[in-house]
């Protein structure tokens, strides 16, 4: 049974996405996730510029969720293309995720890129850096402007990463797609912390970190399920994604496509395959053709 | 297994040399450690860095930490009933194979800490023990006194002020027609490693080693760590490896990657 879904444009073998910020640095990672069964992955995010990211710690581990603030590490445009290079020659689905502080560089990393990705995922969510995430992505005409831009200066589809934001989510979402997206992706990181009450101080480096796994999965899929009344673009679903039935229900609020990260930690690279096999019995088990046809089901009242 | 940074008693300080001490933490709930495990360790106002279990017995656990940088530096600083931050044990350790009778341990400067632990395990199998042990000076030979428990040891120093002067690789090598091992164990320098990986492949000698790269996160997500070109990472599917792993992964002796992940040579 195929499982294979459409994002605008783009066919993916399967649903499973590895999430940015996950094993996306070197080409070798990449090359194993995609292996290992996911139906594309998205890369680090990149700079123009090489970045250092935040001093460990990095990652706090709560027990129902992390709170991680890497800080955007990655060696930057020129060192970035080098890796994605080979992982385009292995015939990898390659999703190319990008963060900037103005529309000039978000143009210039989207030029640059857009021969060496299938796809690029615009980073405008990131909680943990200051002037280059959150404040962007939670303005709804600074996330239509960037888009638009990018999708001028880019030949592959543009697919936008926002934060989980409930309240805001459907103008962002619009915004995004008024802009020209192909695809949203929800929902990225919550903004969070953990302050250590011995020493009485933030145990993150980098002070605020994003809150991910099983803790971000109702606000994100309450996110997806808004976002799904309104627009006409696909989504791809993304926070706390354990298995088949995590991923159903994304599907079933309306994603096309979901994204798996912080659930590597504990169910290691298998969880592409184990969640894929997952959803073909699903299918096959209540006669259903195609994933598709599940899509926004939760909806119907 | 401690999951977030948890603060824990120093009950015990033993001072190795200038730049070595082992910290000895009482732990409140069993874990289980296998040898060539490392903890993420933290205190406030540094960076969390991983240190490899050197003393294990169920409630207490030994960190051997060399003060190398500003965070062991601080480390160093600390106190009997100070605390540390830490979480793990994380990673896959040494294996001690079914009819394994008889190993080898190899370690360099504080590569050794880690061994100890090893050398203790596979002695209470009742395997028999040779140890190799080099640093750079007397001064600076860990666990020398605690190898000799297990068996027979060879040293060498850099300045030659103990044992044979010049690298374990070396010392290793001069006696690797004359004595048999089912396994070899290492722990060190990269140039050491790429060394023994060279020896145990050409003399067709079995071999686990541990490796180094920069590991943030610990758990596998973040990918700082990844080796090239099977993008193994060191935190989750190492630190040690074994020789069929060791002998592809073309980046070690050559390169590593640095905190934004942009390739640095080794000189």
């Amino acid at each position: 049974m195929s499982i294979n879904v459409s994002l605008g444009s783009l066919t993916l073998r399967n649903p499973t996405i590895l999430a940015s910020g996950v094993l996306g640095t070197t080409a070798s990672s990449l090359i194993r996730v995609y292996r290992s069964g996911a139906g594309a992955v998205v890369s680090k995010s990149i700079s123009i510029k090489p970045n250092e990211g935040y001093k460990t710690p990095v990652i706090v581990d709560l027990g129902y969720g992390y709170i991680n603030s890497m800080g955007l590490p990655n060696p930057g445009l020129d060192e970035m293309i080098a890796e994605l290079k080979i992982v385009r020659d292995k015939k990898v689905k390659l999703f190319g995720s990008i963060f900037a502080s103005d529309i000039d560089e978000f143009k210039y990393l989207a030029n640059k890129l857009t021969d060496y990705v299938d796809a690029l995922e615009l980073n405008l969510s990131c909680p943990t850096k200051v002037g280059v995430g959150l404040e962007i992505g939670k303005i709804p005409w600074m996330v239509e402007e960037i888009t638009r831009e990018v999708c001028k200066a880019s030949k592959v589809p543009i697919i936008v990463k926002l934060p989980p934001l409930v309240t805001l989510i459907n103008d962002l979402a619009l915004a995004a797609e008024d802009g020209g997206a192909s695809a949203v992706t929800l929902t990225n990181t919550a903004k969070a912390m953990k302050i250590d009450i011995f020493s009485k101080k933030p145990v993150l480096q980098g002070v605020y970190g994003g809150l991910s796994g099983k803790a971000l999965k109702p606000l994100s899929l309450a996110c997806v399920f808004e976002a799904y009344e309104v627009l006409s673009i696909p989504i791809i679903g993304c926070g706390g994604i354990y298995s088949w039935e995590d991923a159903l229900e994304y599907i079933l609020a309306g994603a096309k496509a979901i994204q798996i990260g912080s659930a590597i930690a504990t169910e290691g690279l298998s969880i592409f395959k184990k969640i894929c096999s997952g959803i073909k019995k699903y299918l096959r088990e209540n006669n259903i053709n195609r994933i598709d046809d599940l899509v926004g089901l939760a909806h119907r009242r | 297994m401690i999951t977030s940074q948890k603060p824990i008693e120093i009950i015990n300080i033993i001072t190795h040399s200038s730049r070595i001490k082992t910290f000895y933490l009482k732990l409140k709930d069993k874990i289980r450690v296998v040898p060539g495990q490392f903890m993420m360790v933290w205190i406030p106002d540094a960076e969390e860095i991983p240190i490899s279990i050197s003393y294990f017995n169920g409630l207490t656990i030994g960190l051997t930490i060399a003060a190398v940088g500003e965070t062991t530096r601080k480390i160093h600083e600390l106190k009997i009933h100070d605390y540390l931050y830490v979480r793990g044990p994380y990673g896959n350790g040494f294996k001690i194979p079914k009819g394994v009778s008889k190993i080898w341990i190899v370690g360099g400067g504080y590569g050794i800490a880690p061994l100890l632990l090893l050398a203790k395990k596979a002695s209470s199998m009742n395997i028999e023990i040779v140890s190799f042990l080099g640093a750079r000076s007397r001064d600076e030979l860990l666990f020398y006194d605690q190898f000799k428990l297990f068996g027979p040891v060879f040293v060498s120093t850099d300045d030659g002020s103990e044992g044979f002067q010049g690298d374990v690789a070396t010392l290793v090598e001069k006696y690797v027609d004359s004595l048999k091992a089912d396994l070899i164990y290492a722990c060190g320098p990269e140039a050491l490693i790429v060394k023994l990986i060279r020896l145990a492949y050409n003399h067709n000698l079995n071999l686990q080693a541990s490796l180094e790269r920069l590991i943030k996160c610990g758990i596998g997500l973040c990918g700082s760590c990844c080796l090239d070109p099977l993008g193994l990472r060191v935190c989750k599917d190492g630190p040690v490896f074994p020789l069929r792993i060791l002998i592809k992964l073309n980046e070690i002796g050559s390169y590593y990657r640095s905190f934004s992940g942009m390739k640095v040579n080794f000189k």
